[in-house]
């Protein structure tokens, strides 16, 4: 009898489209459930509803789109790399939980129907919308810290470390997940590091009194000013 | 301590504010030192509030609210394929965009968080609760992707053929012949096979209205003996566990709510010709206190039977619910159950079941 736990996914994939045993299957749901539960549950939480019924439709919905259309998505699935397919699968999943919520609130707000405004209508800035004094000094912050981090990154691998840099204070990834972003080359430890040592030196200069040329330009003991 | 603290001290010091993990004893003592210093420096006081406020500048960076997209920024999915490892030739540049883009930064950030495989504990304790993480559900559901198509035909090469022979069979007008020949066997064998049901459906159904009428006799003089004695109730009594009369032939099939929600993926229940009654036990999500009203329909949307009834103690128990239909209704084809209970404006679907009826 054949085992299934041994096998390679591209074997699995195969054995799940092909030849469609309950026991293909079941090595896939013990291999891929957790994760495809996992991703449901974050997104489905972040757009709303995360309800055990909403997951686990969700999960049924994730299954037959991966049947749908006699198997295409695994039929036509090319490893790449060892964990290509669970990258695949991680947005096929996530698609679904997001074509979900885009037609429950479509037809939540009535699919074709227009809404009317008042002509006089002026909506309400936001306290972050561009333009208002919060984002004008955060423009103004980004541009001061961009002037010191020039000085604090240079050196051969510039372009990584501001990327690096950026990512982790703008964007808010962790050290984990820009290490396994394309081109970072350097692992979790090294990501880490590598923000110390740029936050450190970007600290020291963003703290620099703020000095006036007066103050900074002393005269000499005999009265010289020094060169 | 004389001399003004030095940026590797600061840094401790701040380090030590944000980190609550107890540090070493050598570490410990030094920063006690660092501490009696600050403590009367203001120098040093003054250099440290700036690099306080460095800091929170720092924090300021992240937005509070996901930017607005630019014309510059490249589809919303290009996040979800980076996030997951899958690369393309662009990828390196619409990093460096994400890096400098509220909006683009934003979604990276959380299509990276959604495929976080690390569980906390609290989502591991949602997944571990979740239905269709228990072995009964996944094995249904290996059973009902396996079942979602017929497999595809393996084709082998014809032998002991030449291509010549091969080649005069194919030749396309004996194959529109053939095809000919064989449609009209079909049709007469469907016609043959369609007049031949509706005989032996008209007869069970004969069958079946003459046992469900002495049913019926026997019922309303079991109540009659029942009642005799005792003062007449108004509300209606629950539904007894429906049970097979006599010596009768009966399918069975087990449905779970929503399971099979695709055509592709039906539950299949065999009739075979004989049968005289199919027994649907529905799993149950809630069990209402009130009536159901139970619908079968074609999937064409034809009501073929339909009931009210209490449902029994016994479905509250099992949290499920089982229906005894006449066999003869269940003619091949797709078919929907549909429960309802009542609710103040009157009936309201609360579970839906689908299956595939053959012979």
């Amino acid at each position: 009898m054949k085992s299934y736990s041994s096998i390679s996914i591209e074997e699995l994939l195969g054995q799940c489209s092909c030849s469609r045993t309950p026991q293909a299957w079941e090595e896939f749901v013990r291999r891929f459930h957790r994760l495809i539960a996992t991703v449901i549950l974050r997104t489905a939480s972040r757009l709303g509803d995360s309800s055990k019924q909403t997951v686990d439709d969700l999960i049924q919905e994730t299954y037959l789109k991966l049947c749908a259309d006699d198997f295409r998505i695994l039929r036509t699935f090319e490893q790449q790399h060892p964990d290509a397919f669970t990258g695949y699968i991680k947005v096929v999943t996530a698609n679904v939980v997001r074509d979900h919520f885009k037609s429950a609130h479509t037809q939540k707000r009535g699919a074709g129907h227009l809404e009317q405004i008042e002509e006089d209508f002026v909506p309400i800035a936001g306290e972050d919308s561009a333009g208002s004094p919060k984002s004008i000094e955060r423009a103004i912050l980004i541009q001061e810290i961009t002037r010191h981090l020039d000085i604090c990154i240079a050196g051969p691998d510039q372009e990584r470390n501001r990327q690096i840099f950026w990512l982790h204070y703008r964007a808010g990834l962790s050290a984990r997940a820009i290490a396994d972003l394309p081109g970072i080359g350097i692992t979790t430890k090294g990501v880490e590091s590598t923000i110390l040592r740029i936050t450190k030196e970007l600290r020291e200069r963003m703290a620099e009194p703020r000095v006036g040329v007066h103050d900074r330009i002393r005269p000499g003991p005999e009265g010289f000013v020094p060169a | 301590m004389d001399k003004h603290l030095n940026s590797d001290q600061i840094d401790e010091l701040l380090q030590s504010v944000a980190d609550s993990t107890p540090s070493q004893v050598a570490n410990r003592d030094h920063l006690k030192n660092a501490r009696r210093h600050l403590k009367n420096c203001v120098d040093c006081q003054t250099r440290m509030r700036e690099h306080e406020h460095a800091i929170e500048n720092l924090a300021l960076l992240k937005p509070t609210t996901p930017g607005a997209k630019g014309p510059t920024c490249p589809p919303d999915y290009v996040w979800l394929d980076i996030a997951a490892g899958i690369f393309d030739r662009d990828a390196e540049n619409d990093l460096s965009h994400a890096a400098q883009c509220d909006h683009c930064g934003s979604l990276l950030r959380q299509a990276k968080e959604d495929f976080a495989e690390e569980l906390t504990q609290e989502e591991e304790t949602i997944i571990a609760n979740l239905p269709s993480s228990h072995t009964a559900w996944q094995g249904r559901l290996a059973v009902n992707l396996e079942d979602t198509q017929a497999p595809l035909p393996v084709l082998s090469p014809p032998k002991d053929r030449s291509p010549s022979f091969l080649g005069s069979l194919l030749a396309p007008w004996r194959l529109a012949i053939a095809a000919a020949i064989t449609g009209l066997i079909l049709l007469g064998l469907r016609d043959y096979r369609q007049r031949a049901d509706l005989l032996a459906q008209h007869h069970q159904a004969v069958t079946e209205i003459q046992r469900l009428q002495q049913s019926i006799l026997q019922q309303s003089r079991q109540i009659g003996e029942l009642t005799a004695g005792l003062g007449k109730s108004s509300a209606p009594a629950p539904a007894p566990e429906p049970q097979p009369a006599g010596k009768s032939q009966m399918a069975a099939l087990v449905l779970d709510p929503g399971l099979t929600r695709s055509i592709r993926s039906l539950k299949r229940l065999t009739v075979p010709h004989g049968t005289d009654v199919a027994k649907i036990t529905l799993r149950l999500l809630e069990t209402p206190d009130g009536a159901i009203r139970e619908d079968l329909t074609t999937a064409e949307g034809q009501k073929k039977w339909s009931q009210e009834l209490r449902p029994p103690e016994s479905a509250k128990k099992t949290n499920s619910l089982s229906l005894l239909v006449p066999a003869y209704l269940l003619t091949p084809n797709d078919y929907q159950i549909v429960l309802s209970r009542q609710a103040p404006g009157g009936f309201e679907r609360f579970a839906t079941y689908t299956f595939r009826v053959t012979r």
